[in-house]
């Protein structure tokens, strides 16, 4: 009885109006809108999803930006002829002994390294590699205790600070120790001008993104020697 | 037979559907409201921390070492830093700025930049309302609890190493179930004077 209340009687279709508006929708337009459905859909979704994409690209970006600029902070509190036995690849020329400088690799907190690298972060400096054995000593300019040097006959790998380095990023070969020459000296221990290049690759969610900072560090205080020549006064009244 | 319209079973089910769909949705948009809501504040506590350390770093990079104080070796730590910049050389002798305080007030989460502090010019300027009172996961007990080889330091912590100074800061902002989201950043910079 109560179903039979609710049905409502089927009219009878009196003009070709009235048939079409009862006609229903066929399935070429169900297809075509549920098409448009999906499309409009899938855009709105990408659009979200690239959003937060650009986010979090732009949140690593300016994590490893900082990164960069902190561990240039910390290479400036460091005496200017340490700084590159401190943070090169070549842990036992550290001036404070080996394994004590903080190494030309660091790791980035919230970003994940490359696959095979080690570390995110790494600083360059236009070395060279060179493979010293026993009694070799290496190279001039070497300061005391530094580059690994020979092992019992054995052969080393030693980091040399090069002026013939050829390396356009790095505004190399150029003369580091302002001697007007760019020679093939190692000059790790004698350097005036250090160009440095901090680098960072990471692994995002949108691939493999990377940034860097390139600079040059300079030591430009003058010294007594310098200063009386500048003063035009006998060295030995400056210093 | 056609049938001409819906049964009651047939229209209480779809009712019945149709309010489990629109329950759920409801659910989800909600869910997905709240997650926008917090990542937002989130990004924007750590806008708000950048800008500050930025700014912190600007003031201090121009003072001198020997104008920096208190120097507070690791684990110590301050939350105040006190220093004078160099505005130039005159007659070979450097000029030095009025002395400055970047500083956090303590209970008010105040973090303020001052000049003259204690004189008749002084001029203090609040640069943010939102510093917690501990660094994050940090409690006042003398140890250190979150591995940052400082004991026991604040929401603002200076720490002096040779001519750097190791700037630390935790923003945050209590949300109205009471929940806390904090945000820590941290930078270095070095006296250039």
């Amino acid at each position: 009885m109560l179903s039979r209340g609710l049905r409502r009687p089927r009219p009878r279709p009196t003009t070709a109006t009235a048939r079409a508006s009862r006609a229903g929708l066929s399935i070429l337009e169900v297809l075509v809108t549920l098409s448009i459905l999906v499309v409009a859909g899938s855009l709105f979704c990408q659009m979200l999803v690239s959003g937060r994409r650009i986010r979090l690209v732009n949140h690593e970006k300016t994590l490893a930006a900082d990164a960069a600029r902190v561990v240039l902070e910390r290479m400036r509190n460091t005496p200017f002829l340490e700084i590159y036995r401190d943070y090169n690849e070549d842990p036992t020329d550290d001036a404070g002994g080996n394994g004590t400088g903080p190494g030309a690799s660091f790791e980035v907190e919230g970003l994940s390294p490359l696959d095979g690298a080690g570390a995110v972060g790494r600083v360059l400096f236009p070395t060279m590699a060179v493979q010293v054995s026993s009694g070799t000593s290496g190279g001039g300019g070497k300061l005391g205790g530094m580059g690994g040097g020979s092992l019992g006959g054995t052969t080393v790998t030693q980091y040399h600070l090069r002026e013939d380095v050829v390396d356009a990023r790095l505004g190399m070969p150029r003369d580091l120790t302002g001697d007007n020459k760019i020679d093939s000296g190692n000059h790790s221990a004698d350097y005036l001008l250090l160009p440095v290049c901090v680098r960072l690759e990471w692994k995002s969610g949108s691939g493999e993104r990377h940034f860097e900072i390139v600079t040059q560090l300079g030591d430009f205080l003058l010294r007594p020697a310098e200063l009386a020549l500048l003063e035009e006064v006998p060295v030995e009244e400056a210093q | 037979m056609r049938r001409a319209g819906f049964t009651l079973i047939e229209a209480v089910i779809a009712l019945a559907l149709i309010g489990l769909v629109v329950t759920k949705l409801t659910l989800v948009m909600e869910e997905a409201r709240r997650a926008h809501q917090e990542e937002s504040v989130a990004l924007a506590l750590q806008d708000q921390a950048m800008i500050l350390l930025d700014k912190i770093a600007y003031a201090v990079v121009g003072a001198s070492r020997q104008r920096l104080e208190p120097e507070q070796p690791a684990p110590l730590s301050s939350a105040e830093i006190r220093f004078q910049v160099s505005l130039g050389v005159e007659d070979g002798e450097p000029v030095w700025s009025d002395p400055e305080i970047i500083g956090l007030a303590e209970g008010s989460g105040q973090l303020y930049w001052g000049q003259n502090v204690g004189a008749a010019e002084e001029r203090i300027v609040v640069w943010a309302n939102t510093v917690s009172q501990m660094l994050e996961d940090e409690l006042l007990n003398g140890a250190d609890d979150n591995g940052n080889d400082l004991a026991d330091e604040l929401g603002l912590a200076f720490v002096v190493d040779d001519k750097s100074v190791v700037i630390r800061l935790t923003l945050e902002n209590v949300r109205e179930d009471g929940e806390r989201l904090q945000v820590t950043r941290e930078t270095t910079v070095t006296c250039r004077n």
